[in-house]
């Protein structure tokens, strides 16, 4: 190793550094981690049935005994359904992000390191596809496929679709003229291996960032589309819906729309604020800054 | 410029192509009989049949792509089933609504982004700086749809100081009433794309103050102001310009949530209620016309570019 490689090896902000030794990025995973925990440990936790509520206990505030977030407008636990809220949230960002990454890396990957007619292609597709915004083209496959909430998933999949063709395809136009990608074709690898083993395998911190980033802004918009009715739909405790549903009561109970719309914020404000740490873990041009 | 202009037109219309084929599609992608998705499971077979006739799907795809895009071109839109009146004047009218509210907040989120990025890249690593990253993140991490919410409970409900929905008073207003209802929507949608811009222009400043031309400027001991505005900015300004560019389609895109908190009467609440009611050519005239708006607005910043930076020549 050179001087010069050691040196800039040490600058390298280190997970431990970035991840552990930052109050706020630790605060901001436990935070994210006890989401997750709730969220998936959620049928274990004692809580009341999200569905079911007295409609006696309407309305009541944050503090409430035997309720101590308070219950909405048909008298169910704000706690209950704001974790179980969570799993379908969860679920939703996190498979959205992954079918759309998968379908997008691969047609990336395929269409950077093919190059050709089959790039041309891909790319007047993902052209027409980006000439639409992200939310009017989640809203025609709504429209197409019809509401609901595994609709709306594939909707805002299908729409994150050609950022992450754009991410892999940049990185395997760069691969597909290294060295060790020309050596591995002249031993006579065949093309599914170097895909794999070295254009996806190094094309992977980039993505990896953007994925992570991708997740909030995927719970985002799948809490924006059931928030305009075209999501999940009631009595699904979902953040969206919860805080859509909350409206009418704004004023007398603004508990009802404002917590839902926090655990939003807070599970997105975490992702990012972990995503913005991984891109400095991983990505070369942060060393040394 | 000339030859550019037509370059770049001509490279506009495939995309418009690949647009106008999918918009046309859109009807044809839902699962089952297009007329039967429109008027529902308990249509009779004689308004199924009327239909059929009236949108030409009895005939050939093809033919009846070819029919709604003379039918586009021509101004003649097809009707709403919903709402039985004409699509373009009832998408145009409401367009001109999502177009005040866009234009309100990207001349918000651009101003306050450009200010915020410009300072926090000029005292980066102080105190300043530090607010600015933190307010950024808090941002655009925060959903349109809940810091409406927050926007309308503070200023509309609790303090009184804006009017929480709608565009105008129910009686009529003029501009002012205008601009009082536009506030809280346009810094709703601002807010998002504001963090963004300041964010990009932090770090592309950040990378235009470390250049030698900067430290000369410096050296020979020009007012700080001037070698920030005059030496520095000018030059950042063409990667801030792209990140503009690119954020109309956030715009456009956000005034859908942002239109249905506050009850905006823009085409996002339209295409909303379009998609619900399963009414079809409306949903396909809103698409098309908000991605027309969205492929302009790209063709009009690369048109930009020229004219803002003199060195970029395309001919």
């Amino acid at each position: 190793m050179t001087a010069d490689t050691a040196s800039q090896t040490s600058r390298r902000p280190s997970f431990q550094r970035l991840f552990l030794r930052e109050p706020v990025t630790l605060v901001a995973s436990l935070l994210l981690l006890a989401v997750i925990l709730s969220a998936l440990l959620a049928p274990y936790l004692g809580l009341p049935n999200p569905a079911e509520g007295s409609l006696i206990d309407r309305l009541q505030p944050p503090g409430t005994a035997g309720h101590i977030l308070g219950t909405d407008e048909l008298g169910r636990d704000m706690l209950s359904r704001l974790v179980w809220g969570g799993r379908v949230s969860l679920v939703v960002g996190f498979a959205a992000v992954g079918f759309a990454a998968l379908l997008g890396v691969t047609l990336g990957i395929l269409s950077g390191y093919l190059a050709g007619r089959f790039d041309f292609w891909v790319q007047r597709l993902i052209d027409v596809l980006m000439a639409f915004p992200y939310i009017l083209l989640a809203l025609i496959v709504v429209a197409i496929l019809g509401p609901g909430l595994v609709n709306t998933m594939v909707a805002i999949a299908i729409a994150g679709i050609p950022y992450y063709v754009r991410i892999a395809r940049g990185s395997a136009l760069a691969l597909r003229e290294s060295e060790f990608v020309t050596a591995a074709q002249a031993a006579g690898a065949p093309t599914w291996r170097i895909l794999v083993r070295h254009v996806l395998s190094n094309s992977l911190s980039p993505i990896v960032v953007a994925a992570t980033l991708d997740v909030g802004f995927m719970i985002m918009a799948a809490a924006g589309m059931s928030f305009l009715g075209l999501g999940a739909q009631p009595p699904i405790s979902e953040w969206g819906v919860m805080l859509s549903d909350g409206r009418q009561y704004l004023r007398v109970a603004p508990w009802v729309s404002l917590l839902p719309g926090l655990m939003i914020f807070l599970v997105v404000l975490t992702l990012n604020l972990l995503g913005d740490r991984l891109r400095d873990m991983l990505d070369p041009r942060t060393l040394g800054r | 410029m000339g030859p550019y202009l037509l370059q770049r037109l001509l490279v506009t219309v495939p995309t418009l192509f690949g647009v106008s084929v999918l918009v046309f599609l859109t009807l044809h992608l839902a699962p089952g009989d297009p007329a039967q998705v429109i008027l529902g499971p308990k249509a009779t077979e004689t308004s199924l049949a009327d239909l059929r006739r009236d949108l030409g799907l009895d005939r050939p795809i093809p033919v009846q792509y070819g029919r709604w895009l003379a039918g586009v071109v021509t101004g003649d839109w097809g009707r709403s089933i919903q709402l039985k009146t004409a699509v373009l004047p009832l998408v145009w009218t409401h367009f001109k609504a999502t177009l005040i509210l866009s234009a309100a907040a990207m001349l918000f989120a651009a101003g306050s982004g450009i200010l915020l990025g410009v300072l926090s890249a000029v005292r980066a690593g102080k105190l300043l700086d530090r607010a600015a990253i933190v307010t950024t993140l808090v941002g655009y991490s925060l959903p349109a749809f809940f810091l409406g919410l927050l926007l309308q409970l503070a200023f509309g409900l609790w303090l009184g100081w804006f009017p929480v929905t709608g565009m105008y008073q129910p009686e009529g207003g003029g501009v002012l009433d205008l601009l009082a209802h536009l506030v809280l929507p346009a810094v709703t949608l601002a807010a998002g794309i504001g963090a963004l811009i300041a964010r990009m222009t932090r770090a592309t400043m950040m990378e235009v103050l470390s250049q030698d031309y900067v430290r000369t400027a410096n050296a020979k001991g020009l007012k700080r102001v001037s070698v920030v505005f005059r030496h520095a900015f000018r030059n950042a300004f063409i990667p801030i310009l792209t990140i503009l560019g690119l954020q109309v389609g956030y715009i456009l895109g956000g005034a859908v949530l942002v239109e249905e908190v506050f009850g905006w009467p823009g085409v996002g609440t339209l295409a909303v209620n379009a998609i619900l009611a399963r009414d079809f050519p409306l949903v396909q005239g809103v698409t098309l016309l908000v991605a027309l708006a969205y492929v302009l607005a790209n063709l009009v910043t690369d048109l930009l570019y020229t004219l803002v930076d003199p060195r970029i020549s395309y001919a």
